[in-house]
């Protein structure tokens, strides 16, 4: 890569880390996994960086990449470095007193995962279902399905009084 | 919905490790590998495979595993294991002609293999193998579900995703059984023995299909326990608290495993993942979450290493022809993992077999991985990546 594309790769990714950070860390609901995620994406994206400088939307084409890269079973291998990070955390959450924030991760992370990433496609970023089901290189039916069932998951575990929207 | 997901809208707490110049020298690495290897990663492993039309190699007469007495003193294994040098790979035929499958589990034959396939619509679907043919295997809920085991007779445990998490199933002819209201079955011996979770962080064993679960006992001052794997005399294999390696044996006794020694000094952290005929085998590493947090924040990367028991003699070791711990183990010690350039490979402790891919190589390692291997080492299955970067279910015959 020419030093000035790397330059620009690397302005773009320095600015880009937090909000990567954030995408990821609402779709594994853990720190370390995001970061894993996010390490993982930028390195494909050096590789790509050539072609991918010249996408219309090059935030869209990244996250599609992030969101892919977490779906994509072939990352199995993870669980290897997973099992390590399964390590004994601070003071088990008392749902009492959790802050809603809290309940609701905790809860996310007990959908499955393509139902997961469909919720979070569609309504922390606001996509329409056509987009998200070529994100996930799925059909659009697939997409309501899985919202359906990934809003109907979610009802089930979060206490009443945090609302799931129908 | 979107007002109240938005409120998830945070960075993680824990400190960065997003390492922009660690992607750049890791790209650059792939990307030199990717070129170096091209034309050359068949040189130790004879390929069957061709781009199209894989003969599907029915898995060998299932021979009779070379089971070593587990009252076998410390001399070690008494007879030597056939030896294999070269390993063909076929894929396992799919359902209904489902794009993307991978394999968890399979007996020690290698005569029945589980795994799931994905179908065109999405979802996935637990399947069997055996005789050369592919049997769906239909688990209650329309979630996520897995089978991660199965014996020599057939019978295969799993779990299946209800709304409020995982469920444990075994399932054996056409027949499905509901193991508890709630955990996960994670593998099964040729007695039927089941080892597994009850959703909640505590290890149980059921001691057939039909049987009630039976938390396992842990030393006070245990928070969780983990159990993932069940020998042939019921030995039962995993954790405490994901930092110690723990044994619950037949007999009723149970307790911890040494820590391997790391450069001459014993892990912090270790814990088994699979186990056969006296052989664990698991991760260790010399730092505990906490210290690794804070070595990664100043830069220095910690490895997770392979390790491996014998619980006759009570020794433990690092299994150095491995990058990241076993995928699996057989009655003789053997492994498979992922090799420092990242293919799959056996290691039989004489020698280290690479095993071909379907399509391209990854040196991260992720695109084949041997899930299973057989107690006489004549068949692998896994997974490997096809032409187009898909997973599919694979095995392999060694001889």
């Amino acid at each position: 890569m020419r030093a000035s594309a790397e330059e620009e790769y690397v302005e773009y990714v320095a600015a880009r880390v937090p909000a990567l950070r954030r995408l990821a860390y609402v779709l594994t609901g853990d720190g370390h996994r995001a970061d894993d995620l996010v390490q993982q994406t930028i390195t494909t994206l050096y590789l790509k960086w050539p072609k991918a400088r010249a996408a219309d939307n090059l935030d869209a084409y990244v996250r599609t990449m992030l969101v892919r890269g977490y779906v994509d079973e072939k990352r199995l291998a993870w669980s290897k470095v997973r099992l390590f990070r399964q390590m004994p955390e601070p003071a088990p959450f008392e749902d009492s007193g959790a802050e809603d924030r809290e309940v609701l991760r905790k809860a996310l992370k007990r959908v499955p995962r393509q139902q997961r990433a469909v919720l979070v496609l569609r309504f922390f970023y606001d996509l329409p279902v056509e987009e998200v089901a070529g994100i996930l290189g799925c059909s659009a039916g697939t997409v309501k399905s899985h919202t359906s069932r990934g809003l109907a998951a979610l009802r089930r575990l979060l206490p009443p009084r945090i609302e799931v929207p129908s | 919905m979107t007002d109240l997901l938005r409120t998830l809208d945070d960075e993680p707490d824990t400190p960065c490790r997003v390492d922009i110049s660690a992607a750049i020298a890791a790209a650059r690495k792939k990307r030199r590998l990717r070129r170096g290897v091209a034309g050359t990663s068949a040189a130790v492993v004879t390929v069957a495979a061709s781009a199209a039309g894989f003969a599907l190699a029915r898995p060998v007469a299932a021979p009779t595993p070379p089971v070593i007495p587990a009252t076998a003193g410390p001399s070690g294994p008494a007879p030597a294991p056939p030896a294999i040098t070269a390993c063909e790979l076929s894929r396992l035929p799919v359902p209904d002609g489902e794009p993307m499958a991978l394999v968890s589990g399979a007996d020690p034959t290698g005569a029945w293999i589980v795994g799931r396939t994905y179908p065109e619509a999405g979802g996935y679907q637990a399947v069997i193998w055996h005789d050369g043919e592919v049997a769906k295997v239909a688990l209650p809920g329309d979630l996520e579900e897995s089978l991660r085991d199965v014996n020599g007779r057939g019978t295969a445990v799993g779990w299946s995703y209800a709304a409020y998490g995982p469920v444990p199933y075994a399932y054996h002819d056409g027949e499905v059984t509901r193991l508890a209201e709630a955990g996960e079955a994670l593998a099964i011996n040729e007695n039927g023995r089941i080892a597994g979770d009850d959703g909640r962080g505590r290890a149980v064993v059921w001691e057939s299909a039909g049987a009630a679960p039976v938390t396992l006992p842990v030393p006070a001052g245990t928070t969780t326990s983990q159990a993932r794997d069940v020998d042939l005399d019921g030995t039962v294999a995993g954790s405490l608290d994901l930092d110690t390696p723990y044994v619950w044996r037949p007999d009723g006794t149970h307790g911890a495993l040494p820590m391997p020694e790391i450069g001459g000094t014993p892990a912090a952290v270790a814990q088994v993942f699979r186990i056969s005929n006296g052989w664990a085998v698991g991760m260790a590493s010399s730092s505990t979450l906490k210290d690794k947090e804070k070595k990664e924040a100043s830069g220095a990367r910690e490895r997770v290493y392979a390790a491996r028991w014998n619980l006759r003699t009570g020794t433990a070791e690092i299994t150095g022809e491995l990058t990241h711990p076993a995928d699996a183990v057989n009655a003789y010690g053997w492994q498979t993992g992922t090799d420092a350039d990242g293919y799959a490979v056996v290691v039989t402790g004489e020698d280290t077999i690479r095993l071909p891919g379907l399509g391209r190589h990854d040196p991260g390692g992720n695109a084949t991985i041997a899930t299973t291997i057989s107690d006489d080492g004549g068949i692998v299955a896994g997974q490997s990546d096809d032409e187009s970067g898909t997973i599919q279910a694979v095995v392999w015959q060694c001889r």
